[in-house]
């Protein structure tokens, strides 16, 4: 059995929870293959592995949405398009929302049709669509901003679909997007089935960092959360089954157009061994976050609250577990902004650890984030007997606050609030009951609910489940 | 005209006749300075050694200066373009130490070129060794002299090159006085030897004076001496263009020389000469043309153009772009065919001219059929000649490619198939291959500017190669 995974700006590039989850997915199932398609920005300034292959990995290929992607031969310069062919492109260029996606792939990779992606982007029918819909929805603006706006877009996608050569039993994506429409079209090509598995909504984080950035006209933002859901919703609806880490991300997933029957839940795992509590004694207070130093996880934020806890606890420690290299501007900044504070000696950004070895050394974990799926890193911190400190981003409410099984096992605060972070560290560390219980109840929680034995047998029966079916 | 745009609309800034003038006279100056500053001077040294020189000896003269135009025009033509666009490139990043070095390193290449392929052929006449070697020196002094007029197009000194071909026209008078006076007429072949010499010491003088110009326009002196060869890489059609084209030009005149075709009636007074001096009479008035059009394209055309492209590249929503395209095309338009009706008027006065002039010179009137023929056909490969360099403005290669190859393919084929008939149909191959090439290059022109927003958008590619 040969498992497709398909992920994007992740594993085995790129560290992080979807990373360190797909990596320890992978491990723990020596009897499945996998092959990994990695896609990935740009060729020029590719990372090196962040990760061990597993042996079970038998090849690892990287695609880069920057390439150009195969060279039209100079008999493949005039696509031989029909009506019906140029409506498919005209749906595509307007991000229809019941777009055919089996049509398209069809045409695509049609060997009749003589398509070349570069012919395909510089042809007249492509061309009429961009430009009636934007004297249709932008008239105002740069025509070139918006050409080569859409051309980013698209670009990447047609050549995804037209070159991409990778075949496996099962296709698994590990997010919508790129990933997902890959999948999707692998789907399609091959008569294979496709899992989906999305930790993060992939929309959402775009739809953040779009927000973030300021040279964007808002139309154009606008038209490319509409791209990044045309893809996601392409990707929900070829997909075989749809996973989701948490009750709220599936409910989030049918709201973008997942059909319901194919929605499904299999949360992050963590295993209880290799995490467990311990009594260690510390002469001060060891405050941590893991995480990426990323903008996603708002560490401006948690370095604000940093500063109120440490006016009111001059022994706290803060510990910035994690990859800095990712955006290493944020990291900069947030070195200055931590500097400015005057936090420079009691704020360490210690880059990549082994969070098994070092995790019993804190005393609380603290995550600031504005978007989440369900962190890994609180999975640990759980295990681990550490109370936390969360935002209610994502599945963060879900897995610490009381349920009907067990007690509250952390804290939940606003985003963006440094004071209700400050307030809810403060909270726990000087209350020893309070961070005892919760330490307990989160042991016990990752124990019952998330173990990563459940998790790893779950997705064993449905990649099983699909073969068998064949 | 690299650079030359700047320039000239400095010196349209002002609206009087005077300014019109100089800006007309340095387009004039850098397009055809060397072929008619050769011309000029041909006929009055011819005029000046008057009996001296017999009649053998003034054609071994004038068929010498014609074909080191000839030659020298082919040889620079693959370089041309590409230096061209070199130079554009510099200046626009502002690299101006590597346009001087090019210019060395050109010269590094066309100078060995020159006297290899001249020594060549001249070791094969029986021309007397002075005569051998002034031709050698002359071939060579015309091919730098091309190459320095084509980096000259961006200096503002128009006022200096004028100076210059007038200093070496003085000079070349000069010396033929002199050296006609002081020389021994017993030597065999003496006079078209001095003759020669002291239009080569003309040459010489006015290459130096256009040097100076060179060196104070272009004062940095570092950078690459070859670099721009990798632009044969970058757009390798650029080469192609230019060389089809001017072989294009000429071919038919090797045709005709090779098949020792001549017109009987010019055959009388210039046996060896006839159809290369009809192509020559023929391509004259477009000195017109040429002047006009360099003076249009670098001024009223480059704004609208700029204009056109500034949005095209910048944040011009696409009514606005649309807009600027339109009125690019009614400059265009308006200018092409305001363009082709003097050169029309110039050619119909010149037909008539040349036609008083034949029947006075006692020359076979029917001989001006050919003449004719070379007329209309140098009308149109003149605009085929625009029309390419329009193309050229947009990047439009293949289609500036095709042009140039449809009338390269066009006079060698005519010009054979009529060389077959009749001596009055000489020259219709020509006239017949400059239509097409002007009906191709004006349809693909026009097909260009029809769709210019989409093709120009359609090229760019997001992502690199």
């Amino acid at each position: 059995m040969i498992i497709g995974i398909i992920a994007e700006g992740s594993y085995p590039y790129i560290s992080g929870g979807v990373s360190s989850w797909l990596s320890q997915l992978m491990e723990n199932m020596p009897d499945v293959s996998f092959k990994i398609l990695s896609i990935m920005p740009c060729q020029s300034d590719l990372p090196d592995y962040k990760y061990t292959l597993a042996k079970n990995v038998i090849s690892v290929d990287t695609v880069y949405i920057d390439s150009h992607g195969k060279r039209c031969s100079f008999f493949k310069r005039y696509n031989k398009l029909d009506k019906n062919d140029i409506a498919i492109l005209e749906d595509f260029v307007n991000f229809q929302e019941d777009f055919d996606w089996l049509a398209f792939t069809k045409l695509i990779n049609s060997k009749h049709k003589n398509i070349c992606t570069d012919s395909l982007l510089q042809g007249k029918p492509m061309w009429q669509h961009m430009v009636e819909r934007y004297e249709r929805d932008f008239p105002t603006l740069g025509f070139n901003s918006y050409i080569w706006a859409v051309k980013s877009m698209i670009t990447p996608l047609l050549n995804f679909i037209k070159d991409i050569d990778f075949d496996a039993d099962v296709f698994h994506a590990i997010s919508t997007g790129y990933a997902g429409i890959i999948g999707a079209s692998l789907k399609l090509r091959y008569s294979k089935p496709l899992i989906l598995t999305e930790h993060g909504l992939y929309v959402k984080e775009r739809e953040q960092e779009l927000t973030d950035i300021d040279w964007i006209p808002e139309e154009f933002k606008k038209l490319w959360v509409d791209f990044f859901y045309f893809m996601s919703k392409g990707c929900y609806l070829n997909s075989d089954v749809i996973i989701s880490l948490y009750k709220g991300a599936s409910d989030i997933q049918k709201l973008h157009g997942a059909p319901q029957d194919k929605l499904d839940i299999i949360p992050n795992g963590v295993d209880p061994i290799i995490y467990k509590p311990s009594n260690s004694e510390k002469s001060v207070v060891n405050i941590g976050s893991i995480i990426r130093v990323v903008p996603i996880k708002d560490v401006i934020t948690m370095l604000k609250a940093f500063k109120l806890v440490s006016e009111k606890l001059p022994n706290a420690v803060f510990h910035i577990i994690g990859p800095i290299d990712e955006d290493e501007e944020y990291y900069n900044k947030c070195l200055e902004f931590s500097s400015s504070l005057g936090l420079i000696d009691k704020v360490k950004f210690t880059g990549t650890l082994d969070i098994s070895s070092i995790i019993n050394d804190l005393d609380v974990l603290v995550f600031t984030s504005v978007s989440e799926g369900q962190p890994l890193a609180i999975l640990e911190g759980m295990a681990s007997g550490i109370p936390i400190v969360a935002t209610d981003v994502g599945a963060c409410s879900e897995m610490l606050l009381e349920d009907y099984q067990s007690g509250p096992c952390g804290l939940v605060t606003s985003c963006c609030s440094p004071t209700e972070t400050a307030e809810a560290i403060l909270k726990i560390v000087s209350d020893t009951v309070l961070r005892t219980t919760l330490g307990t109840n989160g042991r016990n929680r990752a124990v019952s609910k998330y173990s990563l034995n459940h998790v790893i047998s779950r997705y064993q029966e449905l990649y099983k489940g699909f073969i068998q079916n064949r | 005209m690299a650079g030359i745009g700047f320039k000239l609309k400095k010196a349209f800034t002002g609206t009087s006749l005077y300014i019109r003038y100089k800006a007309t006279i340095h387009a004039g100056s850098v397009i055809v300075g060397t072929w008619l500053w050769s011309a000029v001077i041909l006929y009055v040294i011819t005029l000046i050694a008057g009996d001296q020189l017999s009649r053998q000896g003034e054609t071994i003269i004038i068929q010498t200066v014609l074909y080191s135009l000839i030659f020298a025009h082919i040889l620079l033509s693959p370089i041309h373009l590409v230096i061209v666009r070199y130079i554009a490139d510099m200046i626009y990043t502002e690299k101006y130490g590597d346009i001087r070095r090019s210019f060395y390193g050109l010269n590094m290449i066309i100078i060995p070129l020159s006297i290899l392929s001249s020594s060549i052929y001249y070791n094969s006449t029986t021309h007397p060794v002075l005569y051998k070697i002034s031709g050698v020196i002359l071939f060579t002094v015309i091919s730098m002299t091309m190459s320095i007029m084509i980096y000259l197009s961006s200096s503002k000194d128009y006022e200096g090159m004028g100076k210059s071909y007038m200093i070496g026209f003085a000079v070349s008078i000069l010396s033929v006085f002199v050296l006609t006076t002081l020389s021994p007429l017993s030597i065999p072949h003496i006079a078209e030897q001095l003759s020669l010499a002291s239009m080569l010491i003309g040459m010489i003088a006015t290459y130096i004076m256009l040097y100076r110009i060179f060196i104070k326009t272009y004062k940095e002196n570092n950078g690459s001496m070859l670099s721009f060869l990798k632009y044969y890489k970058k757009v390798p059609s650029f080469g192609f263009i230019a060389l089809f084209y001017t072989i294009g030009i000429w071919s038919g005149n090797f045709i005709m020389d090779t098949s020792n075709l001549i017109i009987p009636s010019l055959g009388s007074k210039l046996p060896k000469i006839g159809y290369d001096l009809a192509v020559i009479l023929g391509l004259l008035p477009t000195l017109v043309s040429a002047i006009l059009y360099t003076v249009f394209i670098e001024t009223e055309f480059f704004t609208a153009q700029n204009e056109f492209m500034n949005l095209v590249n910048g944040v011009g929503t696409l009514s606005q772009i649309k807009v600027a395209k339109k009125t690019m095309e009614e400059i265009l338009s308006y200018n092409f065919v305001k363009g082709i009706v003097i050169q029309a008027a110039v050619t119909f006065l010149a037909l008539s001219l040349y036609s008083s002039y034949f029947k006075l010179s006692g020359i076979d009137p029917s001989s001006i059929w050919t003449v004719m023929y070379c007329l209309i056909g140098s009308l149109f490969v003149v605009y085929a000649y625009i029309n390419l360099n329009i193309l050229l403005y947009f990047d439009m290669r293949f289609s500036a490619l095709i042009s140039s190859l449809v009338f390269l393919l066009g006079n060698m084929s005519l010009t054979m198939f009529f060389a077959l008939g009749e001596p009055k149909y000489y020259g219709m191959g020509y006239m017949i291959a400059s239509i097409m090439a002007f009906l191709v290059s004006s349809y693909l022109r026009r097909s260009f500017m029809k769709d210019a927003v989409y093709i120009i958008f359609s090229k760019q590619n997001v992502f690199k190669g």
